[in-house]
């Protein structure tokens, strides 16, 4: 494979984006990714991650702060002049040129060699599966065919950074999951630097080394999957990574960082996570919640509201005098029907006390 | 040294140093000057020795400027001193230059203050290749100072083209156009007078309504504006009958209907009057056929409002239908199965989703028929009567027996004060609403069907104007062939002969007819007009769709103003403006040539405008991000894909330079003669024959022109599936004249 990898770290250190007087699209921002990594940036819609996104490329310039990338500032350098390419949500092929013209675009830019740009666009199709296309028009290829000479367009030019903004949003369920898990194993296999937007929590979770929350123009929470999934810092976070049951509870005492949390009539000990005693929000994620027909066991009363069959697993609402809980339970030999009472109990994994 | 920088201070000091920096008397080709005293003699002498030798001292200074952007030596870009040096030198160079240019004339000082303030000077004459090239030099050493401030993210080629597009755009439409306003405001003898400006502005032959009460014509103004109301508004109808006819109705014949409705679009304006007038006037064909059958004898109804009418919806109805088919043809076929599929029926799917998409190419049709109504003059001069017009009204005010520049004036700022206002409303209506309709992903699907409640009365109108269309021009055609029109109907070639007779000469073929002069003249002036009109409307209107700036409406009205001002007005302005230094244009070819390109800009700026807005920008910032620049992105991404608006642009400044009237009588000489001043003068000396004639081969050689521009341009390929899979994906893409303003 002749295509290489120029991979390079991204910094942002303070960076503010403004529009107009008075719209803060994006507000003091500091993160940093390392080189060869895949990181996410997740948010609901306006939270300015497709801004943070276009900063990168140089799209959109700032209204403070630096950009670094690999070892150079690029803060005032246009988006020409960075080794960064982007795949657009609409994936922005040139509906005048053939899916060949178009892999080989930036690189007839850079005046490289005639026959090197030809070997260089047909390694970038053969890279994404698309060898045998390059005659066509962009416009005679299916979305998902669409969406890969995207990827091969920006792939060939082996930049230090590459961009997805929201490439599958276009593209059918099975095919989302197929075309993320080419993007990952070429992320992998060349060892690219990509900065990655979504609004699809469950894409962000499978295809991410770290993930940036962000929330209103700033970042929520920066972490590994793992780290967003089990321990979200805030109700946001936690009610947007995955589903959770946020229920207010009660720190009753804190001893070296342990919480005592009373939870109706269960008692659990919880990390304090530098909380206090008093009210606060505790997370259960649903496949964390184990219902138990023997009422005779301990545990917080509950009757099953409703039970909903998916093949893999059951999903049941379950009524408490806490709320409502949305429970995952991987035995479908012998589900629990509606309308009976159940015991409930919480696993020790998936339970985290967050703030408000 | 950044490369560009040194790229054009290159050119200053070479054009300081090499080239005449006066005008050069045998005309802007002219090489006489390089073996007659070259380089002391001082009509031809470059700008040393014009200092040196010619007593030009005042010229001194120049070189310090030209001599300042060195000191950028080996600063990056990002030091502060980097632009301010250049922007130093280039303001202060270019300042310098017009100061001089405009204080120092050909009889020494210009200004009275300044002649009791100083000794009395040497004269000097306009600028040549070496004054306006120094020029350009300091106006790109401000360019590149601007953009290295990092204005417009410091895109180099970007800032330069606003600078260029601003500059030029000042020279050519706002100075002499200020010239002539400047004259609204004085009175015969010069003096600035405002009780001479009211008394004009109220006048009774501009603003009367007698035709409500009486028998007398309205005023010049009212009958303008009704015209050009009824115009629009008619054109634009009738635009989008042909448009749906060619693109929605499985027409059989579209080949043909755009063939014939790109006929009236190369017709010279006066041509269909005259046509007209061959079929309906007092001793017209139909006219006499009718009265033979009836036993009256028609009045002279066709000579007013209902000639003039007639005429301009001929002559712009094609405008319209080029606007509209490529709006019609750019509607995404996927929101109209949209809309299908929501149980909308055609016709509620035609009313709800596509005729509301078509709201910017409808304002756009509305706008273009009412402006050129406003404008024509050809057909008002030919077919008036006694309905008085302001285009008309201004050319008599200035050749007529009053000789009153005042009042050219004054009518001059009524009718700018209509097409501007329609400007203005024209983008109320449109709003901030989104009209992208071609995005980077690849658009399938088929454009519904016509309703059958349409389809019928589209076809009867459709059919009925082109049955009318083809009558007036088989009345062109013939009346070239006859003897003498409406007494003698035997069949000659006299006229071809007299006008266009060959020989073959001893030293090879001889053009001996009467015509050939400013047969050659006309194609070789809008040859070269043609590209630098398009060429410079579509980049500005890349500045104008894609780039946001401080400025932006100001420099979108002034590219858009030549647009609203009648031809009579630009022909006058250009005389005054030009005819003395800084800038003496008067009598050579390149006046028709400016003339032209900032006449017909506009229709390049609307097409490119109307285009590019349909075209997601995403496509810009994929190639962007590819490591283009915008230079680049320009030429490979929005280029192709503004294929339609190239060939509207092309053709129509091409056929616009050939048919213009209006500005061309005030701007030809003997040497620069055009076909259509040569025609009127066959007119005025009823030499209908002849002129007939020669308006026949003009149309033939405007045929042939579109037909090998569409062949040089090509098709957009937007690989759309068409309904008739026999014929090739991409349809003939026809230009494409909408726009979106937001």
């Amino acid at each position: 494979m002749s295509i290489q990898s120029n991979a390079a770290s991204v910094v942002f250190d303070n960076v503010s984006k403004i529009y107009g007087t008075d719209i803060v699209a994006v507000d003091q921002v500091s993160f940093s990714i390392e080189a060869g990594t895949l990181v996410t940036l997740l948010g609901p819609s306006g939270c300015g991650k497709t801004t943070t996104l276009r900063m990168i490329a140089g799209l959109e310039m700032t209204n403070g702060g630096r950009i670094i990338i690999g070892d150079d500032d690029v803060t005032t350098l246009p988006a020409t002049d960075r080794d960064v390419s982007m795949v657009f949500q609409s994936y922005a092929l040139f509906p005048h040129m053939t899916v060949g013209e178009n892999v080989a675009y930036g690189l007839t830019v850079g005046n490289t060699d005639k026959d090197e740009v030809h070997s260089k666009a047909m390694d970038g199709l053969k890279l994404v599966g698309l060898d045998g296309y390059s005659e066509r028009l962009p416009s005679e290829l299916s979305g998902g065919q669409q969406q890969r000479v995207a990827v091969a367009r920006a792939l060939v030019l082996e930049p230090q950074v590459l961009l997805f903004d929201e490439p599958l949003s276009n593209l059918d369920a099975k095919l989302r999951r197929k075309v993320r898990e080419e993007i990952r194993d070429i992320q992998q296999n060349l060892g690219l630097t990509v900065v990655y937007v979504t609004h699809d929590q469950e894409e962000a979770l499978a295809i991410s080394d770290r993930i940036i929350v962000m929330k209103n123009a700033v970042i929520a929470q920066e972490g590994s999957p793992r780290d967003l999934y089990e321990a979200p810092v805030d109700y946001f976070v936690a009610d947007f990574i995955g589903n959770a049951n946020l229920l207010e509870t009660e720190i009753t005492s804190i001893t070296n960082g342990d919480a005592s949390v009373r939870i109706g009539s269960l008692e659990l000990m919880l990390p304090s996570r530098g909380m206090s005693a008093g009210v606060a929000h505790v997370a259960i994620r649903p496949e964390s919640v184990m219902l138990s027909r023997d009422m005779a066991s301990s545990g917080l009363d509950g009757l099953i509201a409703k039970a909903t069959y998916l093949g893999s697993h059951m999903e049941y609402t379950v009524t408490t005098q806490m709320g409502e809980l949305f429970v995952i339970d991987k035995d479908v030999i012998s589900p629990m029907a509606e309308k009976i009472s159940v015991k409930i109990n919480l696993s020790d994994r998936g339970v985290t006390l967050v703030s408000t | 040294m950044n490369r560009t920088v040194l790229l054009w201070l290159t050119i200053g000091l070479v054009s300081f140093l090499i080239l005449p920096w006066y005008v050069i008397e045998d005309g802007f080709w002219g090489l006489e000057w390089l073996v007659d005293g070259y380089p002391l003699d001082p009509d031809y002498g470059p700008a040393w020795s014009q200092i040196m030798t010619g007593g030009k001292v005042w010229l001194s200074p120049i070189p310090l400027f030209l001599l300042l952007p060195f000191a950028t030596w080996g600063r990056p870009k990002t030091d502060p001193l980097y632009s301010r040096i250049l922007l130093i030198s280039g303001m202060g160079g270019l300042g310098y230059i017009l100061l001089q240019a405009f204080t120092i004339g050909i009889a020494g000082w210009e200004f009275l203050v300044l002649e009791s303030l100083f000794d009395p000077i040497d004269r000097q004459y306009g600028m040549g290749y070496g004054g306006l090239l120094v020029s350009a030099a300091f106006l790109f050493m401000i360019t590149q100072g601007v953009a290295a401030r990092g204005v417009i993210n410091g895109d180099v080629f970007v800032v330069s083209s606003i600078g260029l597009i601003s500059a030029i755009v000042v020279m050519f439409i706002f100075f002499p156009v200020s010239r002539i306003l400047i004259s609204a405001l004085q009175d015969n003898e010069g003096l600035y007078s405002v009780v001479a400006f009211t008394s004009k502005i109220s006048h009774y032959k501009i603003w009367g309504l007698g035709c409500l009460t009486s028998n007398v014509g309205c005023g010049a103004a009212w009958n303008s504006l009704f015209l050009a109301i009824t115009v629009g508004l008619t054109t634009t109808a009738l635009g989008l009958v042909f448009a749906l006819l060619a693109t929605r109705s499985g027409f059989k014949h579209r080949k043909l209907l755009r063939a014939l409705t790109v006929l009236p679009i190369i017709t010279p304006p006066f041509v269909i009057g005259l046509s007209l007038i061959l079929l309906f006037g007092v001793s017209g064909v139909v006219t006499q056929f009718v009265g033979d059958l009836i036993g009256v004898t028609p009045g002279r109804w066709l000579y007013g409002m209902p000639g003039i009418l007639l005429a301009q919806l001929l002559a712009f109805t094609p405008i319209a239908f080029l606007v509209m088919i490529g709006v019609v043809e750019g509607i995404s076929p996927s929101m109209e199965e949209a809309a299908q599929t929501l149980r909308a029926d055609r016709w509620r799917t035609f009313t709800t989703v596509s005729l509301p998409l078509m709201r910017p190419g409808l304002a756009n049709a509305f706008l273009l028929g009412f402006i050129e109504s406003m404008a024509d003059f050809g057909n008002p001069l030919v077919l008036g009567g006694d309905y008085d017009v302001l285009s008309t009204e201004i050319f008599f005010a200035i050749v007529g027996a009053q000789n009153d520049q005042g009042m050219a004036g004054v009518l001059a700022l009524v009718l700018l004060g209509f097409t501007l206002s329609a400007f203005f409303i024209q983008r109320r209506w449109l709003g901030k609403k989104s009209y992208t309709t071609v995005t980077g992903k690849g658009d399938s699907g088929f454009h519904s069907a016509l309703p059958n409640r349409l389809k019928w009365p589209i076809y009867g109108i459709a059919g009925s104007w082109t049955a009318f269309t083809i009558v007036i021009y088989c009345m062109i055609m013939f009346g070239g062939f006859v003897e003498v029109w409406g007494l003698d109907h035997s069949l000659t070639f006299k006229h071809y002969i007299t006008a266009f007779s060959v020989d073959f000469g001893e030293h090879g073929i001889l053009w001996e007819g009467s015509a050939w002069n400013s047969f050659w003249t006309t194609i070789t002036i809008a040859t070269i007009a043609a590209p630098l009109t398009a060429g410079l409307g579509l980049l500005t209107a890349y500045v104008l769709v894609r780039q946001k700036f401080r400025g932006h409406d100001i420099f979108e009205f002034g590219t858009m103003l030549s647009f609203a001002i009648p031809g009579t007005i630009i022909g006058v302005s250009y005389i005054l403006a030009f005819n003395v230094p800084p800038i003496e244009l008067t009598g050579t070819g390149a006046i028709l040539v400016l003339c032209f390109i900032f006449r017909n800009m506009p229709v390049g700026v609307r097409a490119g405008v109307a285009a590019m807005s349909q075209l997601d920008k995403s496509l810009d910032e994929a190639s962007l991000t590819l490591g283009a620049n915008s230079f680049y992105t320009f030429r490979k991404v929005v280029l192709p894909l503004l294929r339609p608006a190239i060939l509207a642009a092309l053709v129509y400044s091409f056929v616009r330079a050939m048919t213009a009237i209006s500005a061309v009588i005030f701007l030809v000489s003997a040497e620069y003669d055009m076909a259509t001043s040569y025609i009127i003068g066959r007119v005025e000396n009823n030499d209908y024959g002849l002129a007939i004639a020669y308006c026949s081969i003009l149309i033939l050689v405007m045929l042939s022109a579109v037909s090998i521009f569409q062949f040089l341009v090509g098709d957009r390929r937007l690989g759309r599936r068409s309904q008739s899979p026999a014929k090739s994906p991409a349809q003939q893409s026809p230009p494409n004249t909408e726009e979106k303003f937001a």
